[in-house]
């Protein structure tokens, strides 16, 4: 669950970089690998095809469809994309939900009586337990003998009436999963329905839960979700000459593109450079699907690094398209840069720099035109040695509220949101030709078109709203 | 009944960080918050609007609270709090997610209270109240 409001700071919500903006908000899953899912699991080879498919694209692909609608597609997956798939989507807050889960699990009812027990006991030990020990209380021939029959009704006898157990909660979902579970269970092996009802009910409260915790995090730690401290890395800045002149050097072969030069500057009017260079280069054959496909792979491992320093949890998919684009803007600048804007040597680097290195060199350009904002304001005799040490430390939520609070009245509203866009955690650039100056709208910096426009419009504003300072 | 039940400095507060968290959706619009107390019965809103009232969604929640486990202040902050959950959700299912007219029953951990909400055109509603206004008195 989110923090509450009154919890916050101007600085937490700065922090994050994602939603403290006003810009065009992506599509709900624009970003995300769109897998066809009827006519995957229409195909005859649909079983081994699903479980060859990295787990964080099906529970995308799952997500974006709906559950109810792709229990075919669940009842596919493997018991490691089952696992990954509960580690994404029933931990809110770090906390395992048993109903979150019990949604995901009750899919394999599809798969007739014995579908949700058989599938239950592959998971972790840990998994079934924790799922189930807070809901689970069993009772002997005895202890039931002893209860008055208003208790007694409550009770679910196994067959033979020697065991009774009871549901504790109130909720219909967790009801329903239960029974079904164990009915399925005893349907298959009673061993296994006994031994799963004693262990839920005598282990030692949230023993599970802790080692599952330790397990899920190792697991999403193999996807890119690493630690706070690990994820900041993402925004280091690297020494962007000898990539440059690493791929100056590159001997590139024109003759495909040459004729399509003018297509590809008519494309950079409507889509980032990125974008435009993955058009061409899949119309010329230079860019396959694999190639499609490792780079989604790729950016989605990024994406995920850097959703743990905005604090956006596991399954804020909408969180995570916004990261999506905002990666997509900085690998496009950086790729840009390095490429000095020819679509073939572009194809070229896309193939061999990772996207990390793009996206960090996108911001490494980004880091110099801060600088030099930096050194112009300080020219004005703005105190701005604290935003440069904020910027230095990549504290962007207190570089941001620091502008408010000690700039503001200075630089004017124009500027402000100007050097807030710039020193956002993903920086964007403001949108100054928008009628409402109260209202100012932001843009991504995705072109070195883009970046130069930045510059200038700051060089203009910083003119026009400093003028008296001097 | 006590109309101001937040201090000032707190409302702008918690204008300002709705107005920030939620920067993304705003679209020319902003929040405004009041609270009020009478007889146990503290009331929060939570307005969204635009500059001339044509989108003007009220959310109104109201909570009738014990003294011996929360003050009437903290009563209106949980309200509040509550209230952006709400539009956090509003605002992630593409503004699609509304809430009854007339007062209904709603639980936020483990707390019970009543809630309200409709999205209105204040700016054409005026204008129709005026053009009222001026046919009564011309007749």
């Amino acid at each position: 669950m989110a923090s509450r409001l009154s919890g916050l700071s101007t600085n937490s919500i700065y922090d994050s970089g994602l939603a403290n903006l006003a810009w065009d908000d992506v599509p709900s899953g624009a970003n995300l690998l769109h897998l066809d899912v009827d006519s995957i699991v229409a195909r005859s080879d649909a079983k081994a095809l699903v479980q060859s498919l990295p787990p964080q694209i099906l529970y995308h692909a799952i997500k974006l469809k709906g559950l109810s609608e792709s229990e075919e597609l669940l009842t596919l997956l493997s018991t490691n994309q089952i696992t990954r798939i509960l580690d994404y989507d029933s931990w809110p807050s770090d906390a395992l939900s048993p109903i979150q889960a019990f949604r995901w699990l009750s899919g394999f009812k599809k798969l007739g009586v014995t579908g949700i027990a058989s599938r239950f006991r592959k998971l972790e030990e840990e998994y079934q337990i924790a799922l189930l020990e807070k809901f689970l209380k069993s009772y002997d021939l005895e202890e039931f003998e002893k209860l008055g029959p208003n208790e007694q009704d409550q009770l679910i006898a196994f067959p033979g009436n020697e065991l009774f157990y009871q549901i504790l909660s109130d909720e219909e979902e967790v009801h329903t999963f239960i029974k079904d579970l164990f009915a399925s269970a005893i349907s298959t092996d009673m061993n296994y329905a006994v031994n799963l009802l004693l262990y839920s009910t005598y282990m030692p409260p949230n023993e599970s839960e802790f080692t599952l915790q330790q397990f899920r995090r190792a697991r999403l730690e193999e996807d890119g979700f690493v630690s706070y401290q690990e994820s900041l890395l993402a925004f280091e800045t690297l020494d962007i000459e000898p990539l440059k002149s690493k791929w100056s050097q590159a001997t590139r072969d024109q003759s495909i593109f040459k004729d399509k030069l003018m297509a590809f500057q008519n494309n950079l009017e409507s889509m980032s450079f990125l974008e435009a260079v993955v058009l061409e280069a899949s119309a010329a054959d230079l860019w396959t699907d694999e190639d499609g496909l490792r780079f989604q792979q790729a950016t989605l491992y990024l994406a995920n690094c850097l959703s743990v320093a905005c604090r956006l949890e596991v399954d804020d998919i909408q969180g995570l398209n916004r990261i999506l684009e905002q990666q997509k803007a900085m690998i496009s600048l950086g790729l840009d840069y390095v490429s000095t804007g020819k679509p073939e040597l572009a194809c070229q680097v896309l193939k061999f720099e990772h996207p990390k290195t793009l996206f960090r060199l996108g911001l490494s350009l980004i880091r110099r035109l801060q600088q030099s904002s930096i050194e112009r304001l300080s020219t004005y005799n703005l105190p701005v040695e604290q935003l440069s040490i904020y910027s230095k430390k990549q504290q962007w939520g207190a570089a941001q509220d620091y502008l408010d609070q000690k700039l503001l009245t200075d630089i004017g509203l124009q500027l402000n949101e100007a050097l807030k866009g710039l020193f956002n955690r993903f920086p964007m650039r403001a949108d100054l030709n928008s009628d409402d100056k109260n209202h100012i709208k932001f843009k991504l910096i995705d072109s070195m078109n883009a970046y130069h426009q930045c510059s200038s419009d700051l060089k203009t504003l910083m003119a026009s709203e400093l003028k008296t300072l001097h | 009944m006590n109309k101001n039940l937040l201090p000032q400095a707190l409302e702008v507060q918690l204008e300002e960080l709705l107005n920030k968290k939620h920067a993304i959706f705003l679209d020319k619009r902003s929040f405004t918050i009041s609270a009020s107390e009478d007889e146990s019965v503290v009331t929060s809103s939570v307005t969204l609007r635009n500059k001339d009232d044509s989108f003007h969604y009220p959310i109104e929640t109201r909570l009738s609270y014990d003294p011996a486990e929360m003050t009437a202040q903290q009563s209106a902050v949980f309200l509040i709090d509550y209230i952006d959950l709400y539009f956090e959700q509003y605002f992630e299912e593409g503004e699609d997610l509304l809430l009854p007219i007339a007062w209904a029953k709603h639980n936020y951990d483990a707390v019970e209270f009543e809630i309200r909400g409709q999205i209105r055109n204040k700016c054409v509603e005026d204008m129709a109240d005026r053009l009222l206004e001026n046919s009564t008195q011309l007749n």
